[in-house]
Order: C-alpha cells, then structure tokens, then sequence
C-alpha cells in the first residue's frame, strides 16, 4: 500500500516530513518511559512479524495484489504511539533493504498507515469496551487499514495538482482521485478484511500463551 | 421514346461528367495554396543510433509490461517522451542533449519508480555502475528479510539495555 520515492512532489514530502518529525519525537518519549523490560522483546518479535508479513503480497480479484502491514497487530498488542514509532521502523527497513516504498516517501507513509490508520483502529476498538469477540479487533483493523489507503490514496490523488510542467503534464505521480480511490481503496478492503482475521488469531494466540504463564 | 431515353441519358452522363470535373478543380484549388493538404502523407526515416533502456520489474509479478512511463529532459520543466512499457517492461528513449535525464513510471496503483539516467556528450548513456543504477537485490529477498528481522532484534537489544542503565 505504502507510496514509493519519486512519486510525490517535494512539498507534500516535505510538508509530511514536517509533520511527521514530532510525532516520531514524541513516540520515542512515550516508548522511552512506557515500555518495561518484558515488553520490550515482545514489541521487537511483533515488529519483526509485522516486517515479515508486509514482505508476502496477497493475490488479490481483479489482477491486483497487496500486501499485509501488521499496523493493526502492533496497535492493538502495544497501543498507538509504540505501534507508530515500530511501524514506522519497519517502513524503513523495507525501503532500505527490499526497495520497497521510499526514505522521501517515509513521512507520508507513516502518517497516513502508521498514525491515521492506528488512531482508527484505537477508537473503533476504544467503542467496543470490554467485548472480546472477533469483531471487537476485526472491525477496527479492517477500517483502519480502509481509512489508511483512503488517505494514500488521495495523497496519491493530488499530486497532478501539485506539480505539473508548462503545459500541464502532471511531474510526478499523473493520476487524480478518480483513479486512485477505487483502484487502490477495493482491493483494500478485501485486505483489511483478511489484515483483521490474522491480528485477531495472533492476538489470541498471544492471550493464551500470556494466560498460560 | 427511345430518342428521348437516349438524350436523357446522355444529358445524366454529361452531368455526372460535369460534377466529377467540378470536384477534381475543387480538389486542385484547395491542394495549390495550402501545401499542409499533403500532410496526410506520412514521412519516415529509419536511423540507427543509442537509445536508453529501462527494465521495471516487480519483486512479485516479474516484468512490468504496459505501465506507462514518462521521460523529463534534462531542464526538468517538460516531458520530452511518454509511453507503455513493452511486454518485457522496458521504457526505451533516445536523449538528444547531454545531462540527467529522469524517467517516471507509475502505475493507477500506487507503485512505480523514478529512475535518473546520465548522458554524457556524445554517447546516450555513461557507462552503468551496478550498483547505482539497479535497485535489484543482489543479496535476494529472504536474506534481506533475515536482516531487517536482525536490525530489529538489536534495536530491541539495545532498547532493553538502555531501559537497564536508567
């Protein structure tokens, strides 16, 4: 889902990056003084599935595929601001080693999946209350990951309107949000759909094997 | 009647004679001043020379064909070609000045790849440095996946060791 480099002009990166800075400043203070020394190894193996996960592309009707994030997993197992700050590591991690996505890119990635698409799934989770059932950590990652590509999606959408050169042709990414919406937005909901059963099943993995030490 | 039948054939045929004169000098008249009219003639000339080759593949799909592409001169202001990637996902060009020229391939998706590609006076391409100019892994995809997972570890590592000092 994330946008790679090259695609975006350099105000909406920059203005993302802006952004984005102190938001990453002040997760690392709330991961700093929040996380114990047992949370810590779980974050990092979580971190390191939610990396591996974002590797596999699902196959997906139409001809298209997409690829899993673990945004919601982390989210749900740490809460918003650790599971940004890991997010957004592992957005990294895939542009530096796999190419995939992009380092300019990265502000606007983390922002729209990492912090949008986290807070959605904190709040709709926040409306469940105690309710443990599989809605309860379905329905929130689905329209998390929804609102996430929504949100790329029109970032995506706008650049036409950005930057184009003396006779109009778009410089950087050429199509507008009636393109991007559908053709990135429905292949994602079958995806959050799929994203919200596998959180829900590790979840519970998780809560058992806690419950069992 | 049958001399009737004959002069008005004959005033019919004169007629159509008449037209098709009529429209041939139309024809002329409008070929004389505008030599434009000509235009539907397509001119070619077939010419040797470099031109640059982007491959685009995707780690998952294999070759990119029929992802459109656009190539920036290198005043960066306007498109100097545009176009579908062929069925081995090459975007092809032929620079005509030296400089860094920028290829921009995008799909409705989301995905693509902004490419630079540097021309030096006289020859189309300066010669590749592998690792600069592909971004394909050389170490593979599962041992990069190995090393994230890694980094990750040791970032937790020294999380928890830091968390230790305090």
């Amino acid at each position: 889902m994330h946008i790679p480099d090259g695609l975006i002009a350099p105000q909406a990166y920059l203005a993302a990056a802006a952004l984005a800075v102190p938001c990453w400043a002040y997760a690392v203070r709330r991961v700093a003084n929040a996380l114990d020394e047992r949370a810590i190894p779980r974050l990092a193996v979580l971190t390191a599935l939610a990396f591996v996960l974002s590797t596999i592309m699902v196959p997906l009707p139409g001809g298209t595929s997409a690829h899993l994030s673990g945004m919601g997993l982390l989210v749900l197992a740490f809460g918003l601001w650790p599971a940004f700050l890991a997010f957004s590591l592992v957005l990294a991690l895939q542009a530096l080693l796999l190419g995939a996505g992009g380092i300019t890119a990265l502000p606007v990635n983390a922002l729209c999946m990492g912090l949008a698409g986290g807070a959605v799934v904190v709040g709709v989770r926040s409306l469940f209350g105690a309710n443990t059932s599989a809605w309860a950590t379905v329905l929130p990652v689905w329209l998390g990951v929804v609102v996430a590509a929504v949100l790329l999606a029109l970032v995506l959408g706008a650049q036409p309107y950005l930057a184009s050169d003396p006779d109009g042709q778009p410089q950087f990414f050429p199509f507008g949000p009636a393109v991007t919406l559908p053709v990135i937005v429905l292949p994602h909901m079958l995806l959050g759909l799929l994203e919200g059963v596998l959180t829900w099943m590790i979840l519970g993995i998780l809560d058992s094997r806690r419950a069992a030490a | 009647m049958d001399a009737v039948q004959g002069y008005e054939m004959s005033r019919k045929i004169r007629r159509r004679h008449s037209a098709c004169l009529g429209l041939l000098l139309l024809l002329a008249g409008l070929m004389l001043p505008a030599g434009s009219t000509l235009a539907h003639g397509v001119d070619y000339r077939i010419e040797r020379g470099e031109a640059v080759m982007v491959h685009f593949s995707s780690h998952h799909d294999g070759a990119m064909a029929g992802a459109g592409f656009r190539v920036f001169s290198p005043d960066g202001e306007r498109i100097f070609a545009t176009g579908n990637t062929d069925s081995l996902g090459r975007a092809v060009f032929v620079p005509n000045q030296p400089g860094l020229w920028r290829v921009l391939m995008a799909t409705e998706d989301g995905h693509g790849a902004e490419v630079e590609v540097s021309v030096e006076q006289g020859s189309a391409v300066t010669a590749l440095d592998p690792d600069k100019d592909s971004t394909a892994l050389t170490a593979g995809r599962i041992p990069a996946t190995a090393a994230g997972i890694g980094y990750l570890f040791g970032l937790a590592g020294l999380l928890a060791l830091w968390r230790l000092r305090r």
